[in-house]
């Protein structure tokens, strides 16, 4: 019955997205949305916003994903030589 | 690379007040329209953008209330988001009296906010009757008010609805002091 109620058809803004196996593509947005909002107040003079925007949101995602792979070795690979698993 | 501040100086708290209001309103109020549109397209964005992806749920004064601290910050429009959240999809609890979110299989009574079962009908269609004054109402399809979002879907929902809240400060802060923006953007 569960099941069932849960596969009625999705209503946007009310139920959530169907992104459990694609949440990471969200960080493009968020990021995205992040810079436009942020450069907004910076930006003395909008003539290169665009380009300013483009330029943080890579960068956000560029040290979202270096911290991500930071993360990744020291749990798989430095922890385990530190404290190895008895 | 320059940091001296802008020409334009001093407190301005009509502004303060217009972007606490409605994020890019405060610009606005500056007569700084491009700025504020691009504000409200940024802030707004994290926010529905949020409730698009963890559902309703995400704004929750009651069940997430540090995360609300944040959102908050958003403005009236996030206490009304929360309002209607749970006035009208949560749920009134007939043991304890309190809101809570529908269970998967509860409908939402729209009479008083009580929890109603979902049962199937002889043609497998999800069905659930409540009493109108008196007079039975059945609601068919039925379905749960919401669906609460769990796990990443959640999580992301409510950080971007959240940043929308943390970025706006830094919006009211900068229409309420215009001297803060520096050249060196």
């Amino acid at each position: 019955m569960h099941a069932e109620l849960l596969t009625l058809a999705m209503r946007p803004f009310i139920d959530p997205l169907p992104l459990q196996r694609h949440w990471w593509l969200l960080l493009v947005p968020v990021c995205l949305l992040v810079s436009i909002a942020y450069k907004a107040v910076r930006v003395t003079d909008f003539s290169h916003y665009w380009k300013q925007v483009l330029a943080m949101t890579a960068q956000l995602i560029i040290a979202i994903v270096g911290i991500c792979i930071a993360a990744f070795i020291l749990v798989q690979f430095v922890i385990p030589r530190i404290m190895p698993v008895a | 690379m320059s940091t001296s501040p802008t020409s334009s100086t001093g407190f301005d708290p009509l502004a303060g007040v217009a972007a606490i209001v409605f994020p890019g309103a405060g610009h606005l109020a500056r007569r700084e329209p491009r700025r504020a549109a691009l504000i409200a397209v940024g802030i707004l964005g994290l926010f529905f953008g949020g409730i698009l992806v963890g559902g309703i749920d995400v704004i929750d004064s009651r069940e997430d209330r540090v995360w609300f601290i944040g959102q908050a910050i958003v403005g009236p429009l996030a206490f009304g988001v929360d309002y209607v959240h749970q006035h009208h999809f949560k749920v009134l609890d007939p043991q304890g009296r309190a809101l809570r979110s529908a269970f998967p299989d509860e409908a939402r009574n729209p009479v008083d906010g009580t929890p109603i079962a979902i049962k199937k009908d002889q043609n497998g269609t999800p069905t659930a009757t409540y009493n109108d004054h008196g007079k039975p109402v059945t609601l068919s399809p039925a379905s749960p008010p919401n669906i609460k979002s769990l796990s990443k879907v959640n999580e992301l929902g409510t950080l971007m609805s959240t940043l929308a809240g943390m970025l706006n400060l830094i919006i009211i802060i900068d229409a309420m002091f215009p001297t803060l923006r520096r050249d060196n953007a």
